[in-house]
């Protein structure tokens, strides 16, 4: 009873605390479960089968960003007497944009393993196949922006306001991967996996060049060479200024279930991914290894809108000449001037396909096992996005007791925090492995009340990942060594 | 192990609840939002020349070298003609009575006789009986006593009815026909109408025998009618020696005879004679009136016309001559003969083209005067007309539409106004809102003239600044004009310069006036030569001239301040437009970058004022927007002078814009150095500017 009450409030309170989880997880990869092959493929769990079921199998959610908390977003009034919020009169908002970055990025992203199936086919080859459903998005503002938002641009006389790195990829998408990893040599295991990507919509923002520089003189020059991209059932209507008018949702297509279920099984919107994955154990208590994830691809097709927006526009204010020369008054050099703003963008409608990529995923590790049961492992996680890399690097001490219970206590350095500790925690019974993990427990709360009820809520948001899911397991026990030595000393 | 783990997590998860760090009450959150982000937008720039902004036109002058200066002309500045001074179309004005006179009239006579018979019938009857015994012998002629004889009477005299004679005498002349002398003898005529004695008798104390003598009878002043009759009385003192005694055959004759006959008045018959001298002496003068104090001494006449009108107050028929001597035309006087009918009027024009009068030849006026003969002829045609000497006529003489070639004299100190001439600057609105100090360093104001009176003329040229109620006059000085040398030289042109060195100019142009009146005043012979009367008037003389204000711009300013109060145009008509709070902007700045090239430097004040009040409200102040450019030793600029300012307007002036209704602008300005120095202004001159506008403004937002 009392285990099983442990165990409830455990799962209870791992959910209140998953709200959030990174894909890939840095505490997942030293966890004796299945889906660590999704962060590296030469990687095996110590079962010989596993089938994970829709939707139990692993759901993991993560949203990652590097420039807001919750108390960066809501704060105690100085009376005491309410909460405010950041666009509240009485809020310091130096305190917010003082921690903006020079890239800001929002990583929300969920995924639901549909299907999951790992086998061992021989000694030593490791078969995989799983189906996920992924939505990502991937948001970079460039802090540039979000200061000239709440700060204005006075910020920037005599700079440029950068926003080359604005960036966004919405994508909602399918994979399904078919992989597997052998020993190559004694001490080198590879893995492979190919993923087929079933893209189903996608909206992303190719940022070629994005510029206001503002002179000392406070003459703005916009450069800007823009391509909005959408893979969605809407239709954008241009009036005769060449601005979009309206937009509108072809809602038709969803009004049955054929329809909502015809629209997300369609493949019009094909790519691929490569998974590529190495470990070598140099020694038995010292393995290091390596893996390229999500190197791949999707080609959007299908319900194609390109939005490009192209302008060179530089003002430097009314010229007065126009006005004491008496051709024009105030009022109509105005309009002149926002009319040519107006007419620098080119906009046009196309229907163009295009391509986005998937985020690149590096990792180096290198583990030391003291032990058969305990390891300490360090991890280096790189995501790659466009020009855009972060970096996460972890230390983990990992337990993994007879292929039952698996647990790992990890500290990462991600998002600019050095405060992340993550904790996996991995149980079998019998065939069924239960999992949870976080990259980040929330060491410090925060409490919400609303309506009556007390929600706590981690009082840091920089890294919320986890995962939580259910695998069946097969042929988990530990091979003992029965062999004679060669030789023996009398 | 597995326990381990288990109270590890389960420990975590108790104890975590024990780190909240803040509690969020979302039941108290406020709605209330805001957004006040600083925001900069260009607003304005320009890069603008003076010549951007004016144009030159014929006050604003850009030279070639792009100095500027402001230059009023007025061509007609003055513009005097002979009239203006002098009134010589009309000065002649001669109107003259004369009365005839006495006139000569012809002689009369007539006789009577006495036989000694009708002698000596008056006598006694026996003296009568004596002689009628002796008539025919020769005997002693017996004497007898004063005898009256009967009174005779003459015939009719022909020329006259009657007339009062002036002067004239009747000459009794007596023929003693007998042979024996008389003696007292008195002849006394009578008029017979009323039988009124004529003058005193004419005596003869003797006469022989066949002796004539003669008495005279003065008519002086007496009447005489055409029929006389005379009564005489004779005595006679007889002979001693026979005589022959003729009763019949001898007698006395008494004939009169008239002589020197001059009547006063009465009806006559006037012979034919001429009257040289009406009004005397025969020789009148016309007199010239050119004006109080004009000594005209000589007149060249291109044309001209004496206008005469004659008047005959008489029976007699006339002939009038009238010569001008000193008028000559072609070397020759003028002269001209009229005729005129009994009481009638004649007028007529004598032509004086090409003409010379000399106004100078009577010794105790040699000016204004030329003298001028006349003679009348008279006659009555033989007819017994009613006559009096004081019968008139009337002679008047205009000198019309004269066309004088010259005219030479003195013309006296003749004082002639000109102006006043207005130069309106307009733009009173801008200088009546000015104040402080402004000098125009250098201001010329040149007088072009020309001069076709050869008279020295001086002009005395007075200004008046205008600038609202203020006025200040100066006198910009007394200008010797240059005069022809008549009668040779008929014009002449000249300048003259009023500028700092000999006048209050440059203080006139400082005020500075929203309008300038010039007037002054030109008077001929300003020192007085009358003595020397070497004026020449030519016919078509003027005084003409223009005045060129120049004022080059070369100013200092030193705190010259422009004041001007507007409506609070900040201030919406209707409330309802009023979509501007002033809580929603923290503040608005403007940032100004200036490149001056202008040697005067400016700074802004700005008041939202509430009348009613009667209080500043709110006030923007900056430093010099405008910085002045330095300048070389000559005033022009060298290199444009840059200034940076920011003017920052904050929440409390938009809190005070609803309750001004007024806002005063002051804009003060300084030239390079204070303003103690002379700057030039050239139409190159250029501002570089910017204007960057910060805005922050305080959006607040409540969610619902």
């Amino acid at each position: 009873m009392t285990r099983k009450l442990c165990n409830s409030l455990i799962f209870l309170l791992t959910l209140a605390i998953a709200n959030a989880g990174a894909q890939n997880s840095q505490v997942l990869y030293y966890m004796n479960i299945p889906q660590n092959h999704f962060l590296n493929p030469a990687l095996r769990p110590s079962n010989s089968v596993y089938i994970g079921l829709p939707g139990i199998s692993g759901v993991n959610v993560n949203i990652n960003n590097n420039f807001f908390n919750f108390s960066d977003i809501f704060e105690v009034s100085k009376q005491g007497d309410s909460t405010i919020s950041l666009f509240h009169p009485d809020y310091d908002i130096s305190k917010f944009t003082s921690k903006l970055k020079d890239m800001n990025y929002l990583e929300p992203q969920a995924a639901v393993q549909l299907f999951g199936l790992g086998f061992s086919a021989g000694r030593d080859l490791y078969i995989f196949l799983d189906v996920n459903e992924r939505v990502e998005m991937d948001l970079a503002l460039p802090g540039d922006m979000l200061k000239l938002a709440f700060e204005g641009n006075e910020q920037f006389a005599g700079k440029t306001i950068d926003l080359n790195s604005l960036r966004t990829n919405v994508s909602y998408y399918r994979e399904a991967g078919l992989g597997f990893s052998k020993d190559i040599t004694r001490i080198l295991r590879l893995g492979i996996k190919g993923k087929l990507l079933f893209g189903v919509a996608n909206v992303s923002l190719d940022n070629k060049a994005l510029s206001v520089t503002v002179q000392d003189d406070f003459t703005h020059t916009v450069d800007a060479d823009l391509m909005a991209n959408i893979s969605a059932p809407v239709g954008f209507y241009m009036n005769d200024d060449n601005i979009i008018d309206s937009v509108s949702f072809d809602e038709d297509r969803f009004e049955t279930t054929s329809g909502i279920s015809d629209y997300l099984l369609e493949t019009g919107n094909p790519g691929f991914s490569l998974d590529i994955g190495a470990e070598l154990r140099l020694t038995e208590k010292i393995h290091f290894s390596a893996a390229v994830t999500d190197l791949g691809f999707i080609k959007w097709k299908r319900d194609i809108s390109n939005i490009a927006a192209e302008s060179q526009f530089e003002f430097s204010g009314v010229d007065f000449e126009d006005v004491y020369n008496g051709d024009k008054t105030f009022e109509e050099v105005g309009e002149e001037i926002l009319d040519s703003l107006k007419n620098s963008f080119h906009m046009t409608d196309s229907d163009i396909p295009y391509r986005t990529n998937l985020p690149l995923g590096v990792s180096f590790g290198a583990s030391y096992s003291p032990s058969g049961s305990f390891t300490l492992g360090l991890l280096s996680y790189t995501r790659i996005t466009g020009n855009q890399f972060r970096e996460a690097l972890t230390l983990s001490a990992n337990l993994n007791l007879g292929n039952a219970f698996s647990t790992t206590l990890t500290y990462t350095t991600a998002n600019y925090r050095y405060d992340n500790l993550g904790f996996g925690l991995a149980f079998r019974l019998g065939f069924f492995q239960f999992y949870a993990l976080a990259d980040r427990i929330p060491i410090t709360w925060n409490k919400i009340l609303n309506d009556g009820e007390s929600i706590p809520l981690p009082e840091n948001f920089n890294t919320i990942h986890a995962r939580l899911g259910m695998n069946l397991v097969f042929g988990n026990n530990v091979k003992r060594k029965n062999d004679k030595p060669m030789i023996i000393f009398q | 192990m597995k326990t381990f783990a288990k109270i590890f997590i389960l420990v975590l998860l108790i104890t975590v609840p024990a780190c909240i760090r803040e509690t969020y009450d979302f039941d108290k959150l406020s709605k209330m939002a805001h957004l006040s982000p600083t925001w900069v937008v260009p607003a304005v720039k320009g890069d603008v020349s003076l010549s951007d902004l004016v144009e030159a036109n014929d006050t604003l002058i850009f030279e070639e070298d792009n100095f500027v200066r402001i230059i009023f002309r007025e061509n007609s500045f003055i513009d005097l003609k002979i009239e203006d001074y002098y009134d010589l179309n009309d000065m002649v004005s001669f109107s003259e009575t004369y009365q005839l006179g006495r006139m000569n009239v012809s002689s009369f006579s007539g006789n009577i006789s006495y036989t000694l018979d009708r002698i000596t019938r008056r006598l006694n009857p026996a003296l009568r009986a004596q002689f009628v015994a002796l008539n025919g012998t020769t005997s002693a002629f017996p004497s007898f006593p004063v005898t009256v004889l009967q009174e005779g009477t003459y015939s009719l005299f022909p020329n006259f009815e009657y007339a009062l004679f002036d002067e004239g005498f009747i000459d009794v002349k007596v023929t003693n026909n007998l042979t024996a002398p008389l003696q007292n003898l008195s002849v006394t005529l009578f008029n017979t109408a009323g039988h009124i004695p004529v003058g005193d008798p004419a005596i003869i104390p003797f006469i022989n025998p066949g002796e004539t003598r003669i008495a005279s009878i003065d008519l002086a002043d007496r009447t005489v009618r055409n029929s006389l009759s005379a009564i005489v009385t004779v005595s006679s003192p007889g002979t001693t020696s026979p005589v022959y005694i003729d009763l019949a055959g001898s007698g006395i004759e008494i004939a009169v005879t008239a002589r020197d006959l001059w009547v006063r008045s009465g009806r006559i018959v006037v012979p034919p004679q001429t009257i040289s001298a009406l009004g005397g002496d025969g020789v009148d003068t016309i007199g010239f009136d050119p004006g109080s104090g004009t000594q005209i001494s000589y007149i060249s006449m291109n044309r001209g016309d004496l206008s005469y009108t004659i008047r005959s107050g008489t029976e007699l028929s006339s002939i009038l001559s009238v010569t001008l001597p000193t008028t000559l035309k072609s070397g020759l006087p003028i002269s001209n003969t009229v005729a005129l009918d009994p009481n009638t009027t004649v007028s007529e024009k004598l032509p004086v083209d090409n003409s010379v009068f000399d106004l100078s030849t009577i010794q105790d006026h040699p000016y204004n005067m030329i003298p001028v003969k006349h003679e009348i002829t008279v006659s009555s045609n033989g007819r017994i007309i009613n006559f009096s000497s004081h019968d008139e006529v009337q002679i008047d003489i205009r000198f019309l539409d004269p066309d004088f070639d010259y005219v030479k004299g003195y013309f006296c100190q003749e004082t002639e106004s000109f102006g006043p001439e207005t130069f309106d600057t307009e733009i009173s609105d801008i200088i009546n809102k000015i104040s402080g100090g402004l000098y125009f360093s250098n201001p010329v104001l040149t007088f072009n003239y020309s001069n076709s009176f050869s008279i020295p003329v001086e002009v005395d040229l007075r200004a008046s600044g205008y600038r609202s109620a203020e006025r200040t006059d100066h006198q910009l000085g007394k200008i010797s004009l240059k005069f022809p040398a008549g009668p040779a030289e008929r014009d002449i042109t000249g300048s003259f310069v009023i500028n700092k060195t000999n006048s209050t100019l440059p203080d006139l142009i400082s005020m500075p006036p929203d309008r300038v009146i010039l007037y002054g005043t030109a008077q001929m012979n300003p020192v007085s030569s009358v003595n020397s009367p070497g004026n020449y008037i030519f016919g078509n003389s003027r005084l003409s001239a223009s005045l060129e204000i120049d004022i080059p711009m070369e100013i200092r300013m030193n705190n010259l301040q422009f004041t001007d109060t507007v409506g609070n145009f900040l201030r919406p008509d209707n409330e309802d437009d009023n979509q501007f709070d002033p809580a929603d902007l923290d503040f608005m700045q403007i940032n100004l970058y200036t490149e001056n090239g202008f040697p005067a430097g400016v700074s802004v004040s700005l008041v939202l004022y509430d009348s009613e009040e009667e209080i500043n409200r709110a006030t923007v102040e900056t430093d010099e927007i405008l910085k002045p450019a330095p300048v070389d030793s000559e005033g022009r600029v060298t290199l444009p002078a840059e200034s940076t300012t920011k003017i920052r307007i904050g929440r409390e002036f938009w809190d005070a814009v609803d309750q001004s209704d007024s806002i005063i602008f002051v804009f003060t300005m300084n030239t390079t150095d204070g303003g103690l120095k002379d700057v030039k202004i050239y139409s190159d001159y250029r501002i570089r500017f910017t204007a960057g506008l910060v805005v922050k403004p305080d959006l607040k937002f409540k969610a619902e």
